[in-house]
């Protein structure tokens, strides 16, 4: 009997917080429709030097709205249902990146070659040491098509083009946010976003595309700077879409224009033409943060 | 002694039967009233007191900025634009632009013209001032645009510099003149007879599409930087030479081609004071 009352005392309990009765209430009364608070007012602190309008310890942690009302005592802070005055001028970032690592993942184009496009899918890996600051590592993979232009210049000119195709790249990537905003879609909707600019250093392994199919490929490993501006827009707490344009500068060696059948390829390799490179992609990824929230460390 | 098995008696059954009904009900209750419960801000719009930086407004620009991704020429172009908003999201306007820069040549040309150079006696490579000859550049461009502005809003650099910005598309026709290098190739033909025809000209006024994205920092209420990144589409065969593989010159080598270019201006909007939303 008790252990059948017990359960059925649970149940309810249950069911209760299951179908959200329990949940502070978010709906607004309308002014006209305003009615005392049922909670008592909160008494402010006679013997305080400091007047206690609020009657109670600031909880840095709470962000649940406290109503004012004015009364003969002055305005008192009574907690309630959320109201116009419990706007603040100037809210705070919608989201914190603080000691949070990002994984995205992405997908690119190489936007500054006439002949051959690369296209690159790779992950970006980045802890943020403070909301702005952060340090990270990429890796990434390419895949060659050779463009319209390329396909015709034998056609045109009895030319073939000496190429070089990219097959990984690897990175250490430094990234700081001098820029945040926000906007209005239609005066509808708000949307949170930055700027970031990013700077770091790595390695880029290339391979001939011999003009002679017949022939032998080298490749080559260089050191590649890199530097970027992009842009992420804060989707909801723990994902963002990010857009990129980042520059890979290296030293890239190319096929000898006077190479010969029988040369072996080391000695193809040692006359090869060295050339400064200039690799520019365009990206679009999407960030994933852990944990996926975050607490406000200041009083809203 | 075994413990007794509980069986509930008929009146804990009810009571319990009640109990659970009044639960349903009120968690019912609940939900509708917070349902009928409705925020002030409910049909608010997102920003009070809002600048209506565009509204009812005329806006004149000048700006430079370099073609992309051209094949044998590069352009840096002076664009001169002027439009008029309708209301803060919907404009109308138009843009010209001249090419400062006829003579900028490409590292792909640059390339192509050393290896012309070496050409040997039985090369079927033609010379390289037959194929320099034939290449065609821009020389102006003209277009009127339909601009839609969705984005606006406001950032701030360094936590120190707060401006206001939009972000805009537009769409519409768009003409590009071009020059061919050597104004004494033959212009090509709709459809040449004969396979001496190995490169002709393409010059003149193209009629295409004019489209692209930009966004304007203000400044203040009335000057503004803006950034464009514009591509006029025009059917063009930027060498002069033969695509489609029928080893003949003509306009049947003409192909769609894109002439994106970026530029980087500055825009006064006039009145100077602009409206602002209650």
């Amino acid at each position: 009997m008790k252990r059948f009352a017990i359960s059925l005392c649970a149940c309810p309990a249950v069911f209760l917080a299951l179908s959200g009765w329990a949940a502070p209430a978010f709906a607004q009364e309308t002014p006209e429709e305003k009615k005392p608070a049922e909670e008592p007012a909160v008494e402010p602190a006679e013997d305080s030097e400091k007047p206690d309008k609020s009657g109670e310890t600031l909880d840095v942690k709470d962000t649940k709205p406290q109503r004012v009302e004015t009364s003969e005592e002055g305005p008192r802070r009574v907690k309630g249902p959320l109201s116009w005055q419990d706007i603040v001028v100037v809210p705070r970032k919608a989201f914190l990146k603080n000691k949070r690592t990002e994984l995205m993942p992405f997908a690119g184009v190489s936007i500054n070659d006439l002949l051959i496009r690369h296209y690159a899918f790779g992950a970006d890996f980045n802890f943020f040491l403070t909301d702005v600051l952060s340090i990270g590592i990429q890796g990434q993979y390419f895949l060659k098509t050779l463009t319209d232009r390329e396909t015709i210049v034998g056609l045109q000119y009895n030319r073939i083009p000496t190429l070089n195709r990219y097959l990984f790249a690897g990175a250490l990537n430094f990234g700081y946010v001098p820029v945040y905003g926000k906007f209005a879609v239609f005066n509808s909707t708000i949307v949170h976003w930055e700027i970031f600019a990013s700077a770091g250093v790595g390695l880029t392994r290339t391979e001939i595309i011999p003009r002679n199919p017949s022939h032998e490929a080298f490749t080559t490993d260089a050191i590649t700077p890199n530097f970027a501006v992009g842009g992420r827009l804060f989707i909801s707490d723990w994902l963002t879409l990010n857009v990129a344009v980042r520059d890979y500068v290296f030293q890239d060696k190319f096929e000898p224009t006077n190479r010969l059948s029988s040369d072996s390829i080391d000695v193809v390799k040692s006359n090869a033409d060295t050339q400064l490179v200039n690799n520019v992609m365009l990206y679009l990824g999407a960030g994933i943060y852990l944990p996926t929230k975050f607490n406000y460390q200041t009083a809203r | 002694m075994p413990m007794p098995t509980s069986i509930p008696s008929p009146t804990v059954k009810r009571f319990a039967s009640l109990l659970l009904a009044a639960v349903s009900l009120s968690a019912t209750w609940s939900g509708t009233a917070e349902a009928q419960r409705k925020s002030p801000l409910a049909d608010a719009p997102a920003v009070r007191n809002r600048v209506e930086l565009r509204n009812n407004r005329f806006e004149a620009g000048v700006g430079v900025g370099p073609t992309l991704s051209q094949d044998f020429y590069h352009a840096v172009m002076l664009n001169i634009r002027a439009g008029f908003h309708i209301n803060d999201w919907i404009g109308l306007g138009g843009v010209v632009g001249l090419n400062l820069s006829p003579t900028f040549k490409t590292g792909f040309n640059e390339r192509l013209d050393d290896a012309l150079m070496g050409r040997g006696n039985n090369d079927k490579a033609p010379e390289a001032v037959e194929a320099a000859g034939s290449m065609n550049r821009i020389g102006y461009l003209a277009g009127l645009q339909l601009e839609l502005t969705p984005f606006s809003g406001k950032f701030s650099m360094f936590g120190k510099l707060f401006m206001n910005y939009d972000f805009y598309a537009f769409l519409g026709p768009g003409v590009m003149n071009l020059v061919a290098n050597d104004s004494n190739v033959p212009v090509c033909q709709d459809a040449a007879d004969t396979n001496t025809v190995t490169s002709c000209a393409i010059s003149g006024t193209q009629i295409g599409g004019n489209f692209g994205f930009g966004a304007h920092v203000f400044i203040n209420d009335f000057v503004a930087i803006n950034a464009e990144l514009r591509d006029i589409l025009i059917r063009n065969n930027p060498a002069g030479r033969d695509v489609n593989g029928d080893k003949i010159a003509d306009k049947g080598d003409l192909t769609w081609d894109s002439n994106y270019m970026f530029t980087l201006g500055l825009t006064v909007y006039l009145p100077a004071t602009p409206p602002i939303t209650p």
